[in-house]
């Protein structure tokens, strides 16, 4: 029977933000409300599982993360790691977690990875064995022994993001948090990062939490996923099965410079999310030929040469287009194999905009 | 808490006061060329105020009950607290802005170590400490004619005391004014503004020259006179040392309480520059 070690029941953080007033009342009498991050979530994770926590920018994945590692106190619901409530910050807690941020460094810039890991010796009580047992290992197996007595600042990203790597596993620790930790990396470093935690994680069974935007770092490295929307979960099962329930679906959302209708929107797909300026669409795979066709004509027109959906430069490309034609292209993201799109609009061109193009 | 208990968390904090050291001195040392340029100007800035206290002393024998070689020893003693303050807690406090700042708090935060004391105690400049400090204070011990001083054991004595307790309510005073980063995401200015009147401000002009009111305010509320005008006055006897110590020393006590509330209130408001 599996022992869960990380317990969340109706996890809850809210942040206060600003309300937006004219300048002097918002000097004199500034004005706040609630906004929820984190929205009622509850889930377990066993001991030696790898779950990935996927979703768009500010659904609430890092949130998450950051309370489970104690950074933040939850606004109310319990949680439970390892029997501790993370926010006390024990030093048996942190002893027992890695925490490895893709955006943050864990190391002194002016000081050797070697100066850095003898100051985390220091700080856990490693044993003068264990922990050059550790480093070797561990350098060996991201094949960076020969940074270790190079300064921080002069490392590549790469380089310094898998001694950032070690630094967090020379403890040992149980559960090793990962906040998108192969972020801005070219693929050879992704893919060495990728197969060495999960290389790690059945060696050791060391349980992995891991927040990504990468489709790839999930498939490689996590059993299990978490898709939090809104700061609620959407999904929570394995992989496998989450590419066969949404792969054949494109979410398409709409910011809208006007109010529209609901009908309008409706005739291009199903309404699945709805705010006063923009919409989200749900559109089916037989859909997508007919409303997708401004996006796939001009993808197979400029990009022939791409035998994958291309990514940034499309992105890029569409982005350019669309704004000479009098559209404001705001956002786009891969998720899950679906794209989701923020476009805005205006009400006029809405027709316009899914019809065929004329180019 | 058992004694055993206390032991080990004294025993702790030791080692990482220690490490912390190792720490510093290894970054100090990292840039070696860019050092030179902190002791000259420190030492620059020594010399010329030798040679202000002289030009003020040239037409007056006494101010504030203070004479020349007096007034030396006050300004030994003000060197002493700026250098300490600024290596011993200034770069610290500046370093917590800036990791608030730029969420790199959230690294430190995970360390198994007591967080408010690793915090405040990594980075102490001590190599920088001794290299910028001892020149420029070096004149001004030379400067002193120290047998026409009247220096009594006790009162020395009283006075490294109250110099250890008023570094420490500055530091807290200095402290409080970088939490606000919590809240407002930067408070570097604030931080600069407390450290030009305590460091400024308190180490200008000695404790006779202030009123009553005055004394009180700038030894309580704002502590900025202790580590500087207490203990000179103290070591000279010009007040009591024993009531200058105490009132130090509750200060001090009172500061170190604010202080664990104040990170403790701060802490749970924390929430971490997003990523």
């Amino acid at each position: 029977m599996n022992h869960p070690i990380i317990k969340i029941d109706r996890l809850q953080k809210d942040y206060s933000v600003k309300i937006k007033q004219s300048f002097w009342k918002n000097a004199f009498f500034p004005k706040y409300k609630a906004i929820s991050a984190v929205n009622d979530i509850s889930f377990y994770i066993d001991r030696g599982e790898s779950v990935a926590l996927l979703g768009p920018n500010g659904a609430g994945k890092t949130t998450t993360m950051k309370m489970l590692s104690g950074l933040l106190y939850p606004t109310s619901g319990k949680v439970d790691v390892l029997g501790f409530f993370p926010f006390d910050r024990k030093n048996e807690y942190l002893k027992r977690i890695g925490l490895v941020m893709g955006n943050r460094s864990g190391l002194a810039w002016d000081l050797t990875p070697n100066q850095n890991f003898e100051l985390a010796k220091k700080i856990y009580g490693i044993s003068d064995h264990d922990f050059l047992e550790r480093v070797g290992r561990l350098t060996e197996m991201l094949d960076v022994e020969k940074f270790l007595d190079k300064q921080v600042r002069k490392l590549s990203l790469g380089e310094r993001m898998k001694l950032e790597l070690v630094a967090s596993l020379l403890h040992n620790p149980e559960i090793l948090f990962l906040d998108e930790p192969t972020i801005g990396l070219d693929i050879i470093s992704k893919q060495r990062i990728r197969s060495f935690l999960r290389d790690i994680q059945r060696e050791s069974r060391i349980t992995l939490l891991l927040t990504s935007h990468d489709m790839d770092d999930v498939k490689k490295v996590s059993d299990r996923v978490i898709v939090i929307n809104h700061g609620q979960i959407v999904f929570d099962d394995s992989m496998p099965k989450l590419l066969r329930n949404y792969q054949d679906k494109k979410y398409l959302t709409l910011v809208l410079t006007e109010t529209v209708t609901s009908k309008v929107i409706e005739k291009f797909g199903k309404i699945v999310d709805k705010k006063p300026l923009s919409y989200t669409i749900e559109i089916s795979k037989s859909g997508q030929s007919k409303n997708c066709r401004y996006h796939g004509k001009f993808a197979r027109r400029r990009y022939r040469h791409y035998s994958r959906p291309p990514g940034r430069n499309y992105r890029r490309h569409v982005h350019r287009q669309t704004k000479l034609r009098g559209y404001r292209f705001s956002l786009s993201i891969l998720l899950l194999n679906t794209t989701v799109t923020a476009i805005s609009v205006s009400p006029n061109h809405i027709e316009k905009f899914f019809a065929p193009p004329t180019i | 808490m058992k004694l055993s208990e206390y032991r080990s968390i004294l025993k702790q904090r030791f080692e990482i006061v220690q490490a912390s050291c190792l720490f510093a001195f290894r970054k100090e040392v990292a840039y070696a060329g860019n050092n030179w340029a902190g002791v000259i100007s420190a030492t620059a800035y020594t010399l010329s105020m030798l040679l202000f206290v002289n030009i003020i002393f040239g037409n007056t024998k006494q101010i504030a009950g203070y004479s020349h070689n007096d007034m030396l020893l006050y300004f030994y003693v003000a060197q002493l607290t700026y250098f300490t303050n600024w290596y011993l807690s200034m770069i610290n406090i500046h370093e917590l802005t800036v990791d608030v700042n730029q969420g790199h708090l959230d690294m430190v935060l995970t360390k198994p170590v007591p967080a408010l004391f690793y915090l405040t105690s990594r980075n102490i400049g001590g190599f920088r400490f001794f290299v910028e400090a001892f020149p420029p204070t070096l004149a001004i011990v030379f400067s002193i004619n120290w047998p026409a001083l009247s220096i009594s054991p006790t009162n020395l004595v009283y006075g490294i005391f109250i110099f250890i307790f008023g570094a420490i309510s500055l530091h807290v005073f200095e402290f409080l004014a970088a939490l606000p980063v919590f809240w407002l995401g930067e408070s570097e200015n604030i931080v600069d503004l407390a450290g030009f009147i305590g460091a400024g401000s308190g180490i200008m002009i000695p404790l006779e020259g202030f009123s009553r009111p005055l004394q009180f305010a700038l030894g309580t509320i704002i502590p900025v006179l202790i580590s500087t005008a207490f203990t000179t006055s103290a070591v000279l006897g010009k007040t009591s040392s024993r009531f200058l110590f105490l009132w130090a020393f509750i200060i001090a006590l009172i500061a170190v309480i604010i202080r664990k509330l104040a990170w403790n209130f701060a802490i749970k408001n924390y929430t971490s520059a997003s990523s």
